[in-house]
């Protein structure tokens, strides 16, 4: 593990596209890591430091509203960006009220150009 | 004594005593004496004379014997005697003193009962003071007077105080000699002439007082013999006070049959049996026969068979007695054949004997304000039974009425409601701004306010409700009451919900393998699983496009099953037309950079907000740009100008690409229409962006048209309210 690696949490229950974010973040030169339910995923937010959560909407156990309510909750810093194939405009309204960054439908972004994005964010 | 003697005595008519003048002592009495005082002959011998009197008078008894002792009575005296029973008896007694057989001085007493005499000579007494009485006071003037000679007798104090004169005035003179009747040459006449003839016909005369007025008197003679002659009573009534009741009964006959002919409201006289005895003018024109028909007819051939039961109770509680008038309502049938709904106002009328004779009926034909009745009763039923909330209340907002469906949904009781003001009951629980435009709108504007509110049931619980407040204003413009109407629709609500979440997870369930599928193929074109040769390059392209495709056909579909279904859900706010015009510019900005497109936006200064579903605008104008962008030729350029007309504003999307072709320009709102310069151009569309934009616009109220030549290019209007989805006009109440 290197060190100067930027953390990123990929949290999505798809395995097929957690593994794609997953090789192309790695490739890219991030560290990325897999939760793959909404619990998962926070109780590795309270015991690790990561520089970014991507988060997916629809998971078992807790879901991604939830799981940004326990972010805000235990005052975790990290920012998240959703990345789902839910498109209504309510939905992508009640992440962002609940303090996602950027919200993101994965069919309508090619993979390419979401790295990019992630790249500028992290300023990498 | 001789036998003879003895059967007269015995058998006499009068009762004899005979009595010994010295002791008084009765020594023989006949039968009749036995019968008179009804004590048998044996107990009276011996009895004295003055026993058979009345003790109280014993003592003038005596005396009267001491005087018949002397000589007998000269004359009959009268006196009483008294039988067993204690009733006294008067009698006449006649006295003769003679020697009996035994040389004694005997008085013999004969007792002649005069009780019938006395009787009658009673009577008539009383006979006479009753006639006297009557003749002193009598309110008629009476007069008597000689038969013969016309001369007054005796005048009562009625006649003169009636012509003014004193009794010396008159009595002794002449009838025709005396005042007032000295004054007319014809009464004088009828005098002389009923004297003459015993005939006279004295009816009403004019006869002038002593103080010179005049008096209507009716004469009245009357010739009856008095002890042996002729006596003629004239009785003088004063009859001027009659005659003016008379004259004013008849006057007011005549105004009675005048206002019954011509009253306005049916008036008959009906007989016991029901014929219609007289009837006017309105009862004939209610009914549509002829007097003459209805005088044939009986109320019961006119009256609706239903009616007939209880209108004949009703006559019956006045023949009964049990009351003086009666009110009642009830249908007949005209000659038409037409219902005509009456109220009546039936009395009896009874003779002078009390007895029954007719009733007095005031019949009015109220068939219209029934019509007016009923047809605001089936106003009442379904304002009462619909099933809407429906409440009224006055200028204050104090409620007046509440319906069934407003107690059901609210959970008060109506008589919980009236006199209360909704904010205090269900209301009350959106923000202040929205109770401000509320007001403002139906108090000032006196326009009709639509909205949707979350109210709160008499249980705490929270629904939805979409509301109407209409206010209902008079000539003035003043509002007279406010009709509140609300619906609840948090079902509705909920059902729209499960709608658009359905819809929503069928999409994303549909957009997950392929998201999937087109990031693997972008991962194949970057070399990410080693380098792939030209050919397999194009292949991976293809196969990405197609996902890019099916992608859009999803995201389309998506928003034309949220349209069709209704679960497009309207949340409209006032929204800047420039800045949703800007989001969905940069969001097209790939798009037209790639085609080399200009777009120009001409923003007037000052443009007003509209009030709608922002996101529901972006769909209209999103799928209107993409059109320009994709179906223009290179370099091409897309105009966007904005306008206001009344309360509407306009949206003018312009390019100078294809054009629509002229037989494809009436189904080009059609779903999945696509013409054949589009298709050819961009195989990839989904033949769903115009009816996108068509049912977004309707659902916001507004309406959508284009201009359009083809391979010169395109015009979009769409026109929105800018007042939002419900534009209405005030009620005016009639």
């Amino acid at each position: 593990m290197e060190p100067q690696k930027k953390r990123i949490l990929v949290v999505e229950d798809e395995v097929p596209m957690a593994e794609a974010l997953s090789f192309k973040l790695k490739k890219a030169g991030f560290y990325a890591t897999i939760a793959i339910d909404g619990l998962q995923a926070v109780s590795r937010l309270e015991k690790e430091t990561f520089d970014l959560v991507l988060l997916d909407l629809i998971l078992p156990n807790l879901d991604g509203f939830g799981v940004l309510d326990a972010v805000h909750k235990h005052k975790i810093r990290t920012p998240v960006i959703v990345l789902s194939n839910l498109n209504r405009e309510e939905d992508i309204a009640r992440a962002q009220k609940k303090g996602a960054k950027e919200y993101f439908v994965k069919a309508n972004i090619r993979l390419n150009e979401f790295i990019e994005r992630v790249k500028r964010m992290l300023n990498v | 004594m001789n036998r003879q003697h003895c059967d007269v005595f015995e058998y006499a008519r009068d009762a004899i005593f005979v009595a010994d003048v010295k002791t008084g002592i009765i020594l023989d009495c006949n039968k009749q004496a036995e019968r008179l005082l009804g004590i048998p002959k044996k107990r009276i011998i011996g009895l004295h004379q003055t026993r058979i009197h009345p003790k109280d008078e014993a003592a003038a008894y005596r005396a009267l014997f001491r005087a018949h002792a002397k000589r007998g009575s000269r004359v009959p005296c009268e006196g009483e005697i008294v039988q067993k029973n204690g009733n006294r008896i008067p009698v006449e007694i006649n006295a003769s003193i003679r020697k009996d057989h035994a040389g004694r001085s005997v008085v013999q007493g004969i007792f002649r009962d005069i009780s019938s005499r006395k009787q009658a000579e009673e009577k008539l007494k009383n006979s006479e003071i009753r006639y006297r009485r009557l003749f002193e006071t009598s309110q008629d003037g009476i007069i008597l007077m000689d038969a013969r000679t016309a001369i007054i007798t005796d005048a009562n104090p009625a006649f003169l105080k009636l012509v003014g004169l004193r009794a010396g005035n008159c009595i002794g003179k002449k009838i025709w000699e005396t005042a007032p009747f000295a004054g007319s040459a014809n009464l004088q006449k009828s005098f002389r002439n009923f004297i003459r003839v015993k005939k006279a016909h004295l009816g009403d005369t004019l006869i002038r007082t002593t103080s010179h007025k005049l008096i209507h008197a009716e004469i009245t003679c009357t010739r009856y013999p008095i002890d042996g002659h002729a006596l003629i009573q004239c009785n003088v009534r004063d009859i001027t006070r009659r005659l003016l009741t008379e004259e004013a009964l008849r006057e007011s006959n005549q105004r009675f049959r005048g206002a019954f002919e011509s009253a306005a409201i049916g008036m008959a006289l009906v007989s016991l049996t029901g014929e219609w005895i007289q009837t006017n003018r309105s009862l004939c024109r209610i009914f549509g026969y002829r007097e003459h028909e209805l005088q044939r007819l009986r109320f019961q051939d006119l009256t609706y068979p239903d009616d007939l039961a209880s209108s004949l109770d009703q006559l019956d509680r006045l023949l009964t007695g049990k009351a003086s008038h009666v009110r009642f309502e009830k249908r007949y049938i005209s000659k038409k054949k037409r219902i005509v709904w009456a109220r009546l106002n039936v009395s009896l009328v009874r003779t002078a004997e009390r007895m029954p004779s007719h009733f007095v009926t005031e019949i009015e034909d109220i068939s219209e304000q029934k019509r007016a009745e009923e047809s605001s009763k089936k106003f009442q039923l379904a304002v009462a039974g619909a099933s809407d909330h429906i409440i009224i209340t006055d200028p204050e907002a104090n409620i007046v009425y509440a319906n069934k469906a407003a107690e059901r949904i609210t959970g008060y009781a109506a008589k919980q409601m009236i006199g209360k003001n909704p904010g205090a009951l269900w209301g009350g629980h959106m923000p202040k701004p929205f109770y401000e435009k509320m007001w403002h709108t139906i108090q000032l504007e006196k326009k009709i306010f639509r909205g949707e509110v979350t109210n709160m049931r008499k249980n705490g619980e929270t629904y939805t409700a979409e509301i109407s407040v209409s206010p209902i204003v008079d000539d003035a413009e003043h509002v007279l009451f406010f009709v509140g109407i609300e619906r609840d629709i948090t079902k509705a609500k909920e059902i729209d919900r499960i709608k658009s979440e359905f819809i929503s997870v069928a999409s994303h369930q549909l957009r997950t393998p392929l998201s999937t599928s087109g990031w693997y193929t972008e991962m194949l074109l970057s070399g990410d699983a080693g380098s792939v040769n030209p050919e397999q390059h194009r292949f991976l392209e293809e196969v990405l496009r197609a996902n890019q495709r099916a992608v859009a056909l999803i995201n389309a579909l998506l928003s034309v099953s949220r349209i069709d279904t209704g679960a497009m859900l309207s949340n409209p706010k006032p929204t800047a037309l420039p800045d949703v015009v800007k989001s969905v510019l940069s969001a097209l900005a790939p798009l037209a950079r790639r085609n080399r497109i200009t777009v120009h936006v001409d923003t007037p200064p000052n443009f007003p907000k509209l009030l709608i579903d922002p996101d529901m605008l972006g769909l209209v104008l999103q799928n209107l740009l993409s059109n320009a962008i994709k179906y223009s030729h290179e370099n091409g350029i897309v105009r966007i100008a904005f306008s206001t007309h009344g309360e509407n504003a306009r949206i003018r999307v312009t390019d100078n690409g294809l054009g629509i072709p002229e037989h494809a320009k009436e189904r080009i709102f059609t779903k999945f229409f696509r013409a054949e310069n589009a298709l050819k151009k961009d195989p990839d569309g989904t033949g769903l962006g115009l009816y996108i934009a068509k049912s977004a616009t309707e659902l916001a109220g507004g309406k959508i048209w284009f201009d359009s030549t083809e391979n010169v290019g395109t015009t979009f209007v769409v026109q929105l309210p800018l007042h939002g989805k419900t534009a209405a006009r005030t009620i005016k109440k009639t």
